[in-house]
């Protein structure tokens, strides 16, 4: 169901959403012609399209399943994943380490092993013998090379890749770029929640709401903000839960240990120049608990960090 | 003068693909502080002295971007509900969620 609104300027600004990446997308447009419209929206399917056949963990034949599979030989990849890759790899170097893409065989130990849609729909939650034992080794994703004469690339031996958070908001910006290009209008892009704007703005900015789980609504807890460019992501240690025995889990690993990161944070929101650069900024504060806000002022980030007992901290001229 | 010729030959099969990669050298991943200053990103190319090419990844970094322009604030809605009664003046009214606003939150 499209709903016709009016946006800041004046404009009609129908949102559309959908399912894809094992999240919820949603467009929008600053254009009312329809032609304009459907060319974005089709650029902006191509996009997800393209970045799940590379880089999705839970499809076998996409080409990030073949390089976990290929027990430490060197794979030819494509240039999208090549570049998933680059980022992932940024995202480690930058945070050193925090952000880590050599997760993936911890997760599917702590039972994320499909897409999060079809964990959800079952209602399953795993519930195996055992407690997870913690991650053998360290800092494995400093031994993962990337070539680019072919683009190529080969991981340790054992090691399982996992770019779920990066290329999924490396997607939300090429995705934006592409409508933006496709529609000639500015484009605001959201997959599960992590925004990227393109071309031009409305007159006082994008619109966004923050607050714990992007599946909310805008009156949920949380604060309305405005950006005109770049990207803003959100990262949560309350969504994406289930049960491991007793145990309560979450999506955001620590890598020191392979486990569910315990946070100070439940939630980071952050803006940066890109989606993709705020994704890797909100991940890595959940991950640097203390040192998080030294980390994102150090970074000049504009930032919203909420406490577990729901306090929000501000930071890098993040608005009150 | 054999073992010497032996050695040097030795030494040149290890320095030029005696392990299988000779055309694809391949510098790993190494660590950036966060010092580093920010570049965009790029790829550096060199030619190695057996004439094959070596390709480096330099991932733009040290730094992650801000944005241009920081957000602004639109309205505030209500703390959150875990959040400890302040004892401040009274929160301004949430708003009436406004219909063109999208929701960042984890996901």
């Amino acid at each position: 169901v499209s709903i016709v609104e009016v946006s800041q300027t004046g404009a009609t600004a129908a949102p559309e959403t959908w399912e894809a990446l094992g999240t919820t997308v949603v467009l929008r447009l600053d254009t009312w012609d329809r032609s304009r419209r459907a060319a974005g929206r089709r650029a902006v399917e191509r996009e997800l399209e393209a970045i799940d056949t590379a880089a999705s963990r839970f499809r076998s034949d996409s080409e990030l399943s073949r390089v976990n599979r290929a027990g430490g030989s060197w794979v030819p990849i494509g240039p999208l994943l090549r570049d998933a890759l680059a980022l992932a790899l940024h995202a480690a170097q930058v945070t050193e380490g925090a952000v880590d893409l050599t997760l993936g065989r911890d997760l599917v130990e702590l039972g994320y092993d499909r897409d999060w849609r079809e964990l959800d729909a079952a209602g399953e939650r795993r519930d195996r013998a055992g407690a997870p034992t913690g991650r053998e080794s360290l800092e494995a994703w400093r031994l993962v090379e990337l070539d680019d004469a072919p683009p190529s690339v080969r991981c340790p031996r054992g090691v399982m890749l996992d770019l779920g958070a990066t290329a999924k908001a490396l997607a939300a910006d090429r995705a934006a770029r592409a409508a933006a290009g496709a529609a000639g209008a500015g484009v605001l892009v959201a997959v599960g929640g992590d925004i990227a704007v393109h071309g031009p703005a409305p007159a006082a900015g994008w619109r966004i709401h923050v607050t714990d789980d992007h599946r909310s609504g805008a009156d949920a807890p949380g604060q309305t903000v405005l950006i005109g460019s770049g990207g803003l992501a959100t990262s949560s240690t309350s969504v994406r839960n289930w049960s491991l025995g007793n145990r309560r889990m979450h999506h955001i690993l620590d890598p020191r240990d392979g486990l569910p990161v315990r946070s100070r944070w439940r939630t980071a929101s952050v803006a940066a120049a890109s989606c993709a650069e705020a994704n890797i900024a909100s991940t890595a504060a959940i991950v640097l608990v203390d040192d998080a806000l030294r980390w994102l002022d150090q970074h000049r980030l504009p930032a919203r960090l909420v406490d577990t007992d729901g306090e929000a901290q501000l930071v890098g001229g993040w608005p009150r | 003068v054999a073992a010497i010729v032996l050695t040097l030959a030795l030494a040149e099969l290890a320095a030029h693909g005696f392990h299988g990669h000779a055309r694809k050298l391949v510098v790993r991943s190494t660590p950036l502080r966060l010092t580093q200053s920010t570049a965009p990103a790029r790829h550096h190319r060199s030619e190695t002295p057996d004439g094959t090419s070596r390709v480096r990844h330099r991932h733009p970094v040290g730094k992650l971007r801000p944005p241009a322009q920081p957000p602004s604030s639109a309205t505030t809605a209500a703390s959150s509900p875990a959040q400890p009664a302040a004892p401040a003046p009274a929160q301004p009214a949430p708003a009436a969620p406004s219909p063109s606003t999208t929701v960042s939150g984890g996901s």
